[in-house]
């Protein structure tokens, strides 16, 4: 199958990037062709979003035609901005839902409930939740709150309780509580390596359609991801990410700022040099 | 040691057999073998801070009980008188 995932893989390491790498790295295993398209500037992807909210759903709008199933991990900024008001929150999950509507067979993660600002409820929420096949949640009490806050609706929807495929956790979190030994520690520390270990392996051998676009100069790819994706280019050097992210950001600090950082320098450099005169 | 002392968790590299005997020893420190490894035990720091505290702690009793001035010169007696 073709299938478009949307949502940010790593870097950076996040439980919510690194769960959508696991999902990337079983679907490749099962022989998929994946397509990644990220609205993070900085994360391991084919294609990115170049704007967040409303006009992002735009752009994906543009995207989605032509997969098998599209895979969408919720997150702020995708669809709803982290600070997005009333209104800004019902127009972008109802533009979401109608880009959703030209996708086939939709399944949407939620890692956390803070991923959707404003929570799961609502009638806009409710329309974007009809579009979806299935919706993943990371467990069973998250499951319940989700249906909870949904209400009567969530009886049509089909939630089920499997999104966290993060390097936790049976066991969950590190939960050995204050008690815990340094043999406790190890033997987790060693049996999530060797999970996330496995997932990059099987991943290697899996064919991934496209990745030659991820060899575009510029693109930020750690080591773990180059391996996931199978680039033969290997990761990019710490420096494109930097840059890759200060040009994200593009915010150059004002020369007024630099002046005072400058200032603050020099008091520092002086009172190293004449402890007992700063001022 | 001097981080143990501090009240710091030590994440070491297994390769040093002597580091790793002394973490192993003390149950104040995590050994990694690879990139992976090392990823999770900063995991563990940064998102069980308490639990790294509390084992952080364990690693300060050691220093303090084997490696204080009087603790090393009587070991070191020990040691010198044997060999002599």
């Amino acid at each position: 199958m073709k299938i478009l995932v949307v949502g940010s893989l790593p870097p950076p390491e996040r439980p919510r990037s690194l769960a959508l790498r696991v999902e990337v790295a079983e679907l490749l295993a099962g022989g998929h062709t994946v397509d990644v398209v990220s609205p993070d500037p900085v994360a391991t992807a084919h294609r990115y979003l170049s704007v967040s909210g409303l006009p992002g759903c735009l752009q994906l709008w543009t995207m989605v035609a032509g997969f098998d199933s599209v895979v969408v991990q919720l997150q702020p900024g995708l669809p709803v901005r982290a600070k997005a008001g009333h209104l800004d929150r019902a127009l972008s999950l109802m533009a979401f839902s109608l880009v959703l509507a030209r996708g086939r067979h939709v399944v949407i993660r939620l890692e956390s409930p803070d991923d959707l600002p404003g929570g799961a409820g609502g009638r806009a929420a409710g329309r974007l939740w009809r579009r979806a096949e299935r919706i993943e949640v990371n467990d069973e009490d998250q499951r319940a709150a989700f249906m909870a806050e949904i209400g009567k609706k969530a009886e049509r929807l089909n939630v089920v309780a499997s999104c966290s495929k993060t390097a936790d956790d049976e066991e969950g979190g590190w939960g050995y509580g204050p008690d815990a030994s340094i043999e406790d520690v190890l033997a987790l520390v060693r049996k999530r390596a060797a999970r996330e270990r496995r997932a990059l392996a099987s991943a290697d051998t899996a064919h991934f359609a496209g990745w030659d676009r991820l060899a575009a100069p510029g693109l930020a790819m750690t080591e773990a991801d180059a391996a996931l994706l199978g680039a033969a280019d290997g990761p990019r050097k710490s420096a494109d990410l930097a840059r890759r992210a200060l040009a994200a950001a593009d915010r150059r600090p004002s020369l007024w700022r630099l002046a005072r950082v400058a200032r603050l320098a020099r008091r520092g450099i002086y009172a190293v040099l004449r402890p007992g005169k700063t001022g | 040691m001097e981080a143990w002392l501090a009240g710091t968790l030590v994440i070491a590299n297994r390769q040093s057999d002597v580091v790793t005997w002394h973490c192993e020893r003390s149950g104040g420190g995590l050994t990694y073998g690879d990139e992976l490894e090392l990823g999770q035990c900063l995991r563990f720091v940064a998102e069980a801070p308490e639990q790294a505290a509390t084992l952080a702690g364990k690693g300060r009793e050691y220093v303090l009980e084997n490696y204080r001035w009087p603790s090393v010169l009587d070991a070191m007696e020990r040691s010198l008188e044997a060999f002599l």
